[in-house]
């Protein structure tokens, strides 16, 4: 698992982000992401336009992503106690976290299958991708072996 | 042998049975009794704990008693008199010692719960003093409310999360609110002041110690069943005396009760049952993860159905 942000699990057969987050937390995500910076009620109003849901419910649902290192939030005092809520990572970003976190995992405990499924079924070919696989591999090798 | 055991056995079968009677008695009898006795329903609810107690330090003390006096020439007891003073010294010793271990542990979890308990909950959420004057408004109501209520304004601490939370911990005279960030930035002033008075309704009823007293009662009562219902029936009526008497400090049910919704819709997602999850929810709202008889807190909807009652039949007076 990466530094930084704490996702627990993986749910190949769900959609999108669903794959990694919960139901909702997705949709909060997304919405932050699309919001960049907001308010409680902003990214209420945003997740609102697709499903029914409380503002208190959205509350908790930060808290968790809060947890999990996808939100940072700061503590404003202009008119009262809130927070301004802001995606730590870009999507981008997270998508790559969670693609490396995966790959790493089933490259650790998988190796073979994994090398010889992405050679025979996702159709690599290149001499030279095949070689950084292996360089790849031999890292990660290294970096189980020192640690 | 095994006969002699059992009647050795037999005072605290007895003790438990007597216990167990007469918590089934309290339980029918408050069918009897208004629901909006508080005092009495409580002292109801106490009373068969107490008992327990009562029964189980008789008990215990007869056995030591009677352990005591064993080596004793003719000790006037004629199972003694067939089963080797070894067999009565261990099984009396055990009795006692069970009737002390949890009479000891019932008390020192009641004095910690009670004199240290905020300090506990402070450190447990990282919960920060908020500032008095930064927070004018908050504090404005909250002296309003307490002054009002007759009891000394509590402290207000900060729990920096972002779903609403709001809890009483503390001894009556210095008692301390936590409410969290959350809770401030999604209810409005009046739910607030509602919540608030809520909470001050529970310091004012001094319920911090019927608490504690009922949690140690139960604990140091292990033999008596019916305490781990009686318990949280003790909480229950506490919380329906705490809404009525926070709508009697702001004659606002409505808004008691749309805070309550709002606080009960953070509880909707499914979230992970960590530790602050399962405090929270023991703190303000019923918990899903018990079933009703279980529950510390009534449910959602008995409480907004005796709210709105309250409501109407404020209404009709005025």
């Amino acid at each position: 698992m990466s530094q930084g942000i704490r996702w627990t699990e993986f749910k190949p057969y769900e959609k999108n982000l669903v794959k990694v987050l919960g139901d909702l937390e997705a949709d909060v995500l997304e919405a932050l992401w699309k919001l960049k910076v907001a308010h409680v009620r902003d990214i209420h109003r945003e997740v609102a336009r697709k499903r029914k849901v409380a503002v208190t419910t959205v509350a908790t649902v930060l808290d968790r992503l809060f947890e999990k290192g996808l939100v940072e939030r700061e503590l404003k005092r202009t008119r009262g106690l809130y927070y301004e809520y802001r995606p730590s990572l870009t999507k981008r970003q997270f998508e790559s976290t969670i693609v490396r976190d995966v790959l790493k995992g089933l490259f650790e405990t998988f190796g073979d299958a994994a090398v010889s499924y992405l050679i025979n079924q996702v159709g690599i070919k290149d001499e030279q991708k095949i070689e950084e696989f292996k360089v790849y591999l031999e890292k990660l090798k290294q970096e189980e072996e020192s640690s | 042998m095994t006969n002699s055991i059992l009647i050795l056995i037999t005072p605290y079968l007895y003790a438990t049975l007597l216990s167990l009677i007469m918590s089934v008695a309290v339980i029918i009898g408050l069918k009897l009794v208004h629901k909006q006795a508080y005092k009495i329903r409580t002292m109801m609810l106490v009373a068969p704990l107490m008992g327990s107690v009562t029964i189980m330090v008789g008990v215990s003390s007869l056995c030591l008693i009677h352990w005591l006096f064993m080596n004793h020439p003719n000790p006037g007891h004629a199972v003694c008199d067939q089963i080797s003073p070894e067999s009565v010294r261990f099984i009396c010793t055990s009795l006692v010692t069970l009737a002390f271990a949890s009479l000891g542990s019932a008390v020192s979890v009641g004095i910690i719960t009670y004199y240290l308990g905020d300090k506990i909950a402070i450190h447990l959420f990282h919960a920060k003093t908020l500032n008095q004057s930064e927070e004018k408004e908050i504090y404005k109501t909250l002296n309003r409310l307490s002054r009002k209520a007759g009891v000394r304004p509590p402290k207000l601490f900060l729990i920096e999360r972002s779903m609403p939370m709001i809890f009483t911990v503390g001894k009556r005279n210095s008692a301390t609110i936590m409410v969290s960030v959350g809770l401030l930035e999604n209810l409005s002033s009046k739910e607030l002041e509602a919540s608030l008075a809520h909470e001050i309704s529970h310091i004012k009823n001094n319920d911090g110690l019927i608490r504690t007293l009922a949690f140690s009662l139960k604990l140091a009562t292990p033999f008596n069943l019916l305490g781990y219902l009686i318990e949280p029936a003790i909480y229950r009526e506490r919380e329906f005396l705490a809404d009525e008497a926070s709508v009697a400090l702001t004659n606002e049910p409505s808004a008691l009760i749309s805070a309550l919704i709002k606080i009960s819709e953070a509880f909707a997602v499914k979230t992970k049952r960590g530790f602050f999850y399962g405090l929270a929810i023991g703190f303000f709202l019923e918990s899903p993860l018990r079933s009703g008889l279980f529950n510390k807190h009534p449910p959602l909807e008995e409480r907004l159905n005796r709210l709105l009652q309250l409501k109407k039949s404020r209404e009709r007076r005025q």
